[in-house]
């Protein structure tokens, strides 16, 4: 059993699938826009970062397809995992459940939209840039990301039971962590103690683990990846205690 | 299924102002037997839908009480039953079997049950949000019936619907839980209470104020409607 019960992963699974088909089927372009808004960001970033303001870096637009799609699966996964709970008011109140798994169906949906996203993501640098070893590493850093977002969304998830202000400073933190992640510059080019700072935002390395593979061809930082999956491992099986432990207030809070 | 001294309070905390809290249960203790049919009346917010909560685990007493399930699995059956009115019923039958612990493939093989029993037909494959209120409590209470629980629990469920979904369902129940099945129904119908019960409590404001056999529970009820006008 990791973290939840083997039926209720499949059931996450199924849920998020139909999370995603209710989501598409509510837009006129569907699930287009999974792949329309990075490359609406992006153009932003790139019509701001080229024509106004020259970026000098070599595959500008490159560099920033990298971060958005990257930066926007974890931006998104946390900001949904605010109202994780709250939206499963319903079935929380019918049935007794772990409440991890609502935040697990959040991450599950946004991971498998993730994996259409990479996926063209892939094809579009493979026939561009090309294609080289270093993919091979990009599993390992995908699960890194996919760790950290669901240690971040079970967090968020639990704390917005008690402050239920906190989405809003959520949102707030987000944008706030989106400037401070490199995600338009690169953090190398900064003065020293200004890279340092950034450093401390896991987003801002991760952003750069899949460049190295992508824009370098170099190996990511193992031993970093590493520290990410076995720390938020640990921080998840805390929380499940926690989730365990807070259960009947949890609920009460939710129902109430 | 056993309560002994269930008390369920709900706190409301504000910042800068002291908590809130309301207790929804006072006390209660009671005890379902295997067959029985228990009958639950009383005024909105008297905590009908609470001590059903209590009952399927979902809920648990506030430090003092106990509630022994004693091996028996519940169902608990409201009008909102947890489905997502996005999604088709097909779909949230699957779903809530999900969730009950089949496979997709076995929740999948009980939605032509379901279909028959509600009579829902072609339907079933609309989105829940197109259904009537009575089209949803047919899903909803096919979905929880053919899970086959040793208790049901009933909020309301018949309260829409024409008369002919409550004769065929009444009917379906009866047949379904004759022997060792129990029901739990809450409902502001004492008529319903009349034919389907063998024993009532009348709660009011979270305590038991009378418990017993249908019509004297019923009267000392409706006795004290009648006061309080």
């Amino acid at each position: 059993m990791v973290l939840i019960e083997k039926h209720l992963w499949r059931y996450a699974l199924y849920r998020a699938y139909l999370n995603l088909v209710g989501e598409a089927s509510k837009y006129y372009l569907g699930w287009l826009w999974w792949f329309l808004e990075p490359i609406a960001m992006t153009g932003v970033f790139f019509v701001v970062f080229t024509y106004l303001r020259s970026s000098g870096m070599e595959h500008f637009t490159y560099f920033l397809i990298i971060g958005v799609t990257t930066w926007l699966w974890f931006a998104n996964s946390v900001a949904n995992s605010t109202a994780a709970l709250a939206s499963a008011k319903g079935i929380i109140s019918q049935i007794r459940l772990p409440k991890l798994l609502f935040p697990i169906i959040v991450v599950t949906a946004a991971g498998l939209k993730q994996g259409f996203v990479f996926a063209i993501l892939l094809i579009f640098l493979g026939a561009t840039l090309g294609a080289n070893a270093a993919w091979l590493a990009l599993p390992l850093v995908a699960a890194a990301q996919l760790a950290l977002i669901l240690a971040a969304a079970a967090t968020v998830a639990l704390a917005c039971c008690w402050l239920h202000d906190l989405r809003f400073i959520v949102n707030s933190g987000l944008t706030l962590m989106m400037f401070c992640s490199g995600l338009f510059f690169d953090i190398n080019a900064l003065p020293p103690i200004l890279e340092e700072l950034m450093r401390l935002n896991p987003m801002a390395v991760m952003l750069e683990q899949y460049r190295m593979i992508f824009l370098h061809g170099a190996l990511p930082d193992i031993a970093w990846c590493a520290t990410v999956l076995v720390g938020c491992g640990i921080w998840l099986y805390a929380l499940r205690w926690a989730y365990q432990r807070l259960d009947v207030e949890l609920t009460r809070r939710v129902i109430a | 299924m056993r309560l002994a001294n269930v008390s369920v309070t709900y706190s409301e905390r504000r910042l800068f102002a002291k908590p809130e809290q309301v207790q929804a249960l006072r006390g209660v203790s009671l005890r379902v037997a295997r067959g029985e049919k228990l009958g639950v009346i009383g005024a909105n917010g008297s905590g009908k839908s609470t001590l059903l909560r209590v009952m399927t685990g979902v809920l648990r007493p506030d430090a003092g009480g106990e509630m022994d399930a004693q091996g028996m699995s519940s169902a608990l059956l409201s009008l909102n039953a947890g489905f997502d009115s996005e999604l088709s019923g097909v779909r949230n039958i699957v779903m809530h079997g999900m969730l009950m612990g089949l496979s997709r493939k076995e929740a999948a093989a009980r939605v032509a049950e379901v279909t028959r029993m509600s009579g829902l037909g072609e339907a079933i494959h609309r989105r829940v949000s197109t259904y009537s209120t009575g089209m949803r409590g047919r899903l909803c209470f096919c979905t929880a019936i053919n899970l086959d629980p040793d208790v049901l629990l009933l909020d309301e469920i018949f309260s829409v619907g024409d008369q002919a979904f409550r004769t065929q369902s009444e009917k379906m129940m009866l047949e379904r839980f004759q022997q060792d099945k129990a029901i739990v129904y809450v409902s502001h119908s004492v008529a319903m209470l009349r034919r389907l019960c063998s024993r009532a409590i009348w709660l009011d404001a979270g305590h038991i104020r009378a418990t017993g056999e249908v019509e004297p529970v019923i009267a000392e009820y409706q006795c004290a409607v009648r006061e309080r006008k």
